[in-house]
């Protein structure tokens, strides 16, 4: 997984994220996002050049998602992925049903 | 894998703990058959979790222990000391095997035990064993299977927490079912945590799902082949529909699939208007699910058998606990703030609003700060462990007596308590308890006694650990202080006095350092740890009679009740605990007195002007407030501008890069958001007093 | 673990900390003091309910005392120190971007000659005709822990020189 920082500034912040997003770099991702969560007031995820991607980086996405809804933030994550992957990935329902939803009601 | 293991092992300590609690208790009641079947419990649990996470030495140990205890259970074998003793040497051994790391010598013991178990079983009598009770999984009705419209399967799928770890992505079995038909599906997330609570390796989610295909119901389950033992499939065939084109038709759907109980006449309701005409009668679905549906799934669910009627207990890591108090202790600040903001206008709603949240808040307070106490019963297993090992091997008889042990205390001090109490109570028997010959003669009973009583105070929670033994010679004390240098030669001490002088550093009264007690910890290490949890020690005794260490100690350690005080432009903090007395004076009688000694109510006292300590200029007020403060029965004053009153405080970290500040032992965030330093007093004392 | 960088500046001088370690830029505001602590230390501030240590890293780094403008602020940062991880407020004079920084292009510190003390930089790296110092927080802020014990009082200078 790596991991760069754009657009750092005392409320917003852009993480772009690529390689190997599933199981064995969850943890990390969890840890960025709690670290940063509580301290920014706009977060965009961008994935770009992803080559893996499973349930439990959907997963933390959902917990961040349900965390930025309820404290009145703003967080997205923008799927610039390939075709196959993200079928893949939608069908969970994860996806259609919720990150997207939530953070639609929270934009202001 | 790993993560699982560790899961394993912090189970498994928890289950030896409590075999060797109950271990004790067999040998004084061997016969109680609950106590036998509690050790049969933990014995099988013991061995079926660690089979099944790798601990295969582990377990197949336990499984010769099981069988024994089992064999006493039926009434086969008798329970015997010799028994109890090997019981006891096993769980040693267990705790041993659990680190990891094998080495010969445990595999040594491990066949010596073995062996002795195999032995202690050929004794057994015979025994008839009943036919294990066969359960036959009930067959569902088949699907229902007509026209050209698709068959309908409503699909509930509860996935096992560490499906991820083993390998399994349910993402794959959705894209398997998406090739057999038409796929609706909608994940519930009632059960995931918090995000910082989430443990991103385990999956806490679920799916309701809606499959149109032209499968049988083998099909669909094969899907779930490799995970449907731990996990929950529950796969029910719908009346067959058309799978719905229509938006508001699926959007309707999805939100009935995302119901915990699910409707499954709502969903062939909305189905079947799909195919009468539009979605105008949508509306008056009902999506209250029948009874009937409610009862099928109850009865259905495969928890309801277990459920006990015992007092239920949760177990809640100790993380969750602190982050609990640490909202608590924002609440806490928050209020502070929100007080002060209305306080100005005491007629309006708002204050009293904000009154009746302060109740509500040290209610809560309260309740957070009861689920952080632990009793120190959690304890008393390893004394008592120790009491039996350490007395048999310096054959002594001691009988360990606990009093009071379910009061309660910060699960943060109980855990730093355990080596000084051990420490007190291994010195008792080492030193203290005489043998039975040496206690017969002098006409006590050859048992000696310890006692641990713990009972609360105020707010403090005193520890008294006494024993009836040979006590403490004064004299023999003194002389040992004066050799080593530790007291001048016309020094005159009170009896408290030379008993403090055990906690000084490298002070021993014992020649040689024994085996048990020495080990290279002193009564200085205890003193330390103990000054470290904010409380205090003090040792008193009688020579032939006993001894007698009495421990003080706060409730809690983030809690703290201080007087809030003015130097300078900045506010600080005195524990209340310090503090003995208040004087007023004027900065005259300060300016008059000599050599920084300050007389009042006729005694000397030397005395510390924090403005000039801290801001390093004069004070400015014509007033001044004396504060008394006393540690280790040394006093001194501390002058400052001004008393702002009492207050109840939560003491926060100053960090690691202060930790080395020996004035402050942290901060408080006050009802204004403003920082108040909380003085160490105990650290100001020595160390000031020292300098001298 | 990811290349990008904020960078800020002390005295005009070009500094860079990894993203990853900036939990917050903090505008200036007012700082409760601690008694007895080295000049460098200027007090504690309340952040999300706990107590922030708050250094001036210009005299930290023995540049002269910031001069608290608009644009000064505090970075908030997570380090290490020993084996524990903790936060520290850092007074910077100014906050510039964040910019990738590709590790193969640092240059290391042994070959920029002497201008500042190796033992507390990572690196220097090259843009715009000038050079960003690297440094390592961590090595400043452990050198911090042990200056802190072994001095008996704090108004010697400071050890930590760049010269």
């Amino acid at each position: 997984m790596k991991v760069s920082f754009e657009n750092l500034t005392a409320d917003e912040l852009t993480i772009s994220l690529s390689g190997d997003l599933g199981l064995e770099n969850v943890d990390e991702l969890k840890r960025i996002l709690e670290l940063r969560l509580p301290n920014m007031n706009k977060i965009s995820i961008e994935l770009k050049d992803v080559e893996s991607f499973d349930l439990s980086t959907q997963q933390i996405f959902l917990a961040a998602a349900i965390y930025a809804k309820n404290k009145g933030q703003y967080f997205k994550v923008h799927f610039n992925i390939d075709q196959d992957l993200t079928q893949l990935i939608e069908t969970s329902g994860i996806t259609e049903n919720f990150i997207n939803k939530i953070t639609l009601e929270t934009k202001d | 894998m790993e993560r699982y293991q560790i899961k394993f092992i912090e189970e498994a300590k928890e289950l030896l703990s409590s075999l060797e609690s109950s271990l004790l208790e067999l040998e004084h009641n061997p016969g109680n058959s609950s106590i036998i079947n509690e050790i049969f419990r933990i014995m099988h649990s013991l061995k079926g979790s660690g089979a099944m996470f790798g601990f295969t030495r582990i377990s197949s140990f336990t499984h010769d222990l099981e069988t024994i205890y089992s064999a006493i259970r039926s009434g086969s074998l008798m329970v015997s000391k010799h028994l109890i003793d090997i019981s006891f040497q096993s769980l040693d051994l267990i705790k041993e095997l659990l680190k990891g790391s094998e080495t010969s010598k445990q595999l040594d013991q491990l066949n010596i035990l073995t062996n002795q178990l195999q032995l202690i079983l050929s004794h057994k009598k015979d025994e008839n064993s009943a036919p294990a009770p066969v359960s036959l999984a009930e067959q569902e009705d088949n699907p229902i299977k007509n026209h050209q419209e698709l068959p309908l399967w409503l699909i509930r799928f509860i996935p096992h927490e560490d499906i991820l770890i083993e390998g399994n992505d349910p993402l794959y079995m959705f894209d398997e079912l998406n090739t057999h038909g038409e796929l609706l599906i909608v994940p519930g997330y009632k059960k995931l945590p918090e995000l910082s609570l989430v443990n991103p390796a385990k999956l806490f989610l679920e799916w309701n799902m809606l499959l149109w295909a032209d499968v049988e119901k083998d099909v669909i389950e094969s899907v779930f082949l490799f995970v449907k033992d731990l996990s929950a499939l529950e796969i029910t065939p719908l009346k067959a529909s058309y799978p719905p084109e229509n938006k508001n038709v699926r959007k309707q759907l999805l939100s009935l699939l995302s119901r915990e109980v699910i409707n499954q006449d709502g969903i062939e309701e909305v189905l079947e208007s799909n195919t009468e005409d539009g979605s105008e009668q949508l509306k008056h679905t009902s999506t209250i699910p029948s009874v009937q549906e409610k009862i099928k799934l109850d009865s259905e669910s495969p928890d309801t058998e277990d459920i006990q009627s015992e007092e239920i207990s949760i177990r809640v890591s100790s993380k969750k606990i602190d982050e609990l108090m640490n909202l608590v202790s924002e609440l806490i600040t928050s209020q502070g703030q929100l007080m002060t903001l209305t306080e100005i206008h005491k007629n309006s709603p708002l204050y009293q609003l904000s009154e009746k949240f302060e109740s509500l808040i040290r209610q809560l307070r309260e309740q957070a700060m009861e689920m952080s106490l632990i009793s120190i019963n959690t304890l008393t297993v390893r004394f008592k462990r120790m009491v039996r090992d350490l007395s048999s091997k310096l054959n002594k008889q001691v009988n360990l007596i606990i009093e009071g042990g379910d009061t309660e205390l910060d699960k943060t001090i109980i855990e730093h308590l355990s080596e000084p109490l051990l420490h007190i109570i291994r010195n008792a028997i080492d030193h203290g308890i005489e043998s039975p010959e040496e206690r017969e003669n002098l006409g006590k009973p050859g048992t000696g006694e310890i006692i641990l009583k713990a009972f609360y105070s105020g707010a403090e929670v005193h520890l008294e650990i006494s024993d009836n033994g040979r006590g403490i010679d004064k004299s023999l004390v003194h002389a040992k202080a004066l050799e080593r240098m530790l007291i001048e030669p016309l020094a005159q001490l009170s009896e408290k006095e030379i008993f403090q002088l055990l906690f000084k550093p490298g002070f021993s009264t014992m020649e040689s350092v024994s085996e048990y007690s020495g080990r290279g910890v002193g009564m200085d290490v205890v003193a330390r740890k103990i000054a470290e949890l904010r409380g205090d020690v003090v040792i008193s005794s009688q020579k032939g009679i006993g001894t007698k260490v009495l421990i003080r100690l706060p409730l809690t350690l983030t809690i703290l009740d201080g007087l809030l005080i003015h130097v300078g432009e900045t506010k600080y903090i005195i524990p209340i605990s310090s503090v003995r007395k208040i004087f007023e004076l004027k900065l005259t009688d300060l300016e008059n007195s000599f050599n920084n000694l300050i007389s009042l109510e006729g005694i000397q006292y030397p005395f510390l002007v924090l403005s000039n300590e801290f801001n390093e200029h004069l004070p400015r007020q014509q007033k001044q407030q004396l504060i008394l403060v006393e540690y280790d029965g040394k006093q001194m004053g501390l002058v400052v501008d001004n008393i702002l009153g009492e207050r109840q405080v939560v003491l926060k970290p100053l960090g690691p890069s202060l930790r080395k500040n020996r004035i402050f032992s942290g901060g408080s965030i006050m009802g204004d958001g403003e920082i108040a330093l909380v003085l160490d007093t105990n650290k100001l004392i020595t160390k000031f007093t020292s300098n001298e | 673990m990811s290349n990008s960088h904020l960078r800020f500046s002390l005295k005009n001088e070009s500094f860079a900390v990894p993203v990853d370690h900036v939990l917050k830029i903090l505008e200036f505001d007012s700082i409760t003091p601690v008694p007895k602590a080295p000049p460098f230390f200027k007090g504690v501030l309340n952040w999300q309910g706990s107590l922030l240590p708050v250094i001036d890293l210009n005299l930290k780094l023995d540049f002269k005392e910031t001069v608290i403008t608009k644009e000064s602020c505090i970075l908030v940062l997570e380090i290490k120190i020993g084996s524990e991880k903790t936060n520290i407020g850092c007074i910077v004079d100014e906050v510039r971007s964040v910019i990738p920084i590709e590790a193969d292009q640092i240059v290391s510190s042994p070959s920029i000659g002497e201008k500042y003390s190796s033992d507390l930089i990572l690196g220097m790296y090259p843009i715009d005709d000038q050079f960003i110092v690297l440094l390592d927080f961590t090595a400043i802020f452990e050198t911090d822990e042990s200056v802190l014990i072994s001095r008996s009082t704090f108004n010697e200078p400071d050890e930590l020189t760049i010269t």
